[in-house]
């Protein structure tokens, strides 16, 4: 089996497990990853003794692609039935993430894989694998007064004792908090907490959601990362999001914002006209196969 | 003491101290190539260090002289950057954008501003395990004296060398050595052994200067392009 089979192999299974978790269905790794906790032992990165040293590579507990308790509000809940209906029919919701560009929360509510933090006094990175991105937290530091809205948002971090406080406001709206389409406004506010073991094994993360747009009070979420086995590989699996734009799945996806629609589009090929990208501005229609 | 104890002495002290520093080696860290960076100049085709023409093989002159011709074709179908997929190693370390360098936990972290891609690279000498390969590849480092010497292997063939096209293989062993030149700026070379396109190992030089964080602002590249913006922007900002 050629390497570049196992890999499109494994960005088909990866498409796949999201698909299911957007259908709605049980998820069965759901506290399964959790269960191997028991034979781990840190990476000496990982687990060093200091509980404010958060500093590694750190794997995702388990993948949670839904949230459960989030206290809609009835016209949240109207527009969540709009989302359900849509998929009844078949349609692939597409949110932010699946259209690769996540916020900061896809990351907070549905971390794949790993995460690797690198810090010091003055800063904390966060580099997570899937959704790809960097959050950035400055420590002890204050919100810009006229902050530019965007995904990501702004991170400010303290310690309280030696749980991390992570507050993260600035967001844009424009992407959602779970695969089901929970939606975001820019009054979003997310508080993060974590908190590693006294064993050094794991990370306790609980996130605080406040959005008054669309949800009657403040929610929390709970996440756990686990330190990796010992002499387990130290790298991160690649998530390239926009590398095969297919065309056959935007021809069953139900978008829920008209700006996730794709600019490159991969047309297959048609007898010996080989499959090819095309990237086309919305005005633009020629150009494009049939 | 005379003149000739003293040459012994210094001579034995000067022995002494040698075996000492190869007994326990100055552990070198990142921090003097800790901060966002951004490259002092950018060319859409990539040369070596002498300036010349990479050293193709026949096969690989033929392949680079296709895709330079697709070069203008808004359609050119070698570059994957253009539809916002990741452009790889070591091609996104001469791209016109900014990234940063940190360092925790075993780790040397680049943090690139363009479409929130990073790698981290692995200091702790563990052999890289590859699984399939990929963009950015699997990268383990080391220090040789004050440089940053990293090793790169698993990348994966789709992705180009510059935006002409440059080829290579999934075969390429790619290393960097990062230094950081007494004007303040950073010195990357990086050297290519390819044997499936190129006839010989070459080299290729960029050099960096710092600028603000505020140049690692969050971008991305699929709401760019839909505004009408380039994948890749083709000059410095």
């Amino acid at each position: 089996m050629s390497a570049r089979f196992v890999r499109k192999s494994l960005v088909g299974l990866r498409a796949s497990v999201f698909a299911l978790a957007i259908g709605g269905m049980v998820l069965p790794w759901a506290g399964a990853a959790a269960s191997d906790a028991g034979g781990l032992a840190p990476s000496p990165s990982s687990s060093a003794s200091s509980p404010r040293d958060l500093g590694g590579l750190w794997d995702v507990e388990r993948f949670v692609a839904f949230i459960d308790n989030a206290p809609l509000l009835p016209e949240t809940k109207t527009l969540m039935d709009r989302f359900q209906a849509a998929h009844e029919k078949g349609q692939i919701i597409y949110t932010a993430w699946t259209s690769c560009r996540p916020g900061l929360p896809s990351a907070i509510v549905m971390p794949m894989n790993s995460v690797v933090i690198l810090q010091d006094e003055a800063d904390i990175t966060l580099s997570y694998e899937e959704p790809r991105l960097t959050q950035r937290v400055r420590m002890n530091a204050q919100h810009p007064v006229n902050l530019q809205p965007s995904y990501m948002g702004d991170s400010v971090g303290h310690w309280e004792g030696n749980t991390l406080v992570i507050d993260t406001i600035g967001y844009n709206g424009e992407f959602q908090l779970d695969s089901q389409g929970l939606v975001t406004s820019p009054k979003l506010h997310t508080i993060e907490r974590w908190t590693k073991s006294a064993d050094g094994k794991r990370i306790d993360v609980e996130t605080t959601i406040e959005d008054p747009v669309y949800y009657s009070q403040p929610f929390t979420i709970k996440r756990g990362y686990l330190a990796p086995k010992t002499n387990s590989a130290r790298q991160q699996n690649e998530y390239d999001c926009t590398e095969n734009p297919r065309e056959e799945e935007f021809l069953h996806t139900y978008f829920i914002k008209d700006s996730y629609r794709p600019t490159c589009v991969r047309y297959e090929g048609k007898g010996a006209d080989p499959s090819r990208i095309l990237c086309r501005l919305r005005e633009e229609d020629e150009g494009r196969p049939n | 003491m005379n003149i000739k104890n003293a040459g012994r002495q210094a001579l034995l002290g000067g022995i002494a101290l040698a075996l000492l520093s190869a007994a326990f080696p100055a552990q070198a860290d990142a921090s003097a190539l800790k901060g966002v960076w951004m490259p002092d100049s950018y060319s859409e085709q990539l040369k070596t260090a002498d300036g010349a023409t990479p050293p193709l093989t026949e096969e690989g002159a033929k392949l680079y002289r296709e895709r330079v011709a697709q070069h203008g074709d808004r359609d050119r179908q070698y570059d994957r950057a253009r539809w916002c997929a990741g452009p790889g190693m070591p091609r996104i370390m001469f791209m016109p954008y900014a990234f940063e360098i940190r360092e925790d936990a075993g780790f040397v972290g680049f943090i690139y501003q363009w479409y929130r891609w990073h790698r981290m690279v692995d200091m702790t000498g563990q052999e890289p395990e590859i699984v399939v390969p990929t963009t950015m590849g699997y990268p383990v480092g080391h220090w040789d004296k004050d440089a940053l010497v990293i090793k790169t292997v698993g990348t994966n063939d789709e992705t180009v060398l510059d935006a002409m096209g440059l080829p290579h293989s999934e075969d390429m062993v790619l290393t960097e050595r990062l230094t950081l030149l007494p004007n303040g700026h950073l010195e990357a070379r990086f050297q290519i052994e390819d044997s499936e396109f190129y006839s010989k190992p070459w080299e290729a030089v960029m050099t960096y200067h710092r600028v603000g964080v505020d140049q690692m602002q969050d971008d991305i590249c699929p709401d760019r392009i839909a505004r009408g913006e380039p994948a890749v922007r083709s000059a410095l900002p």
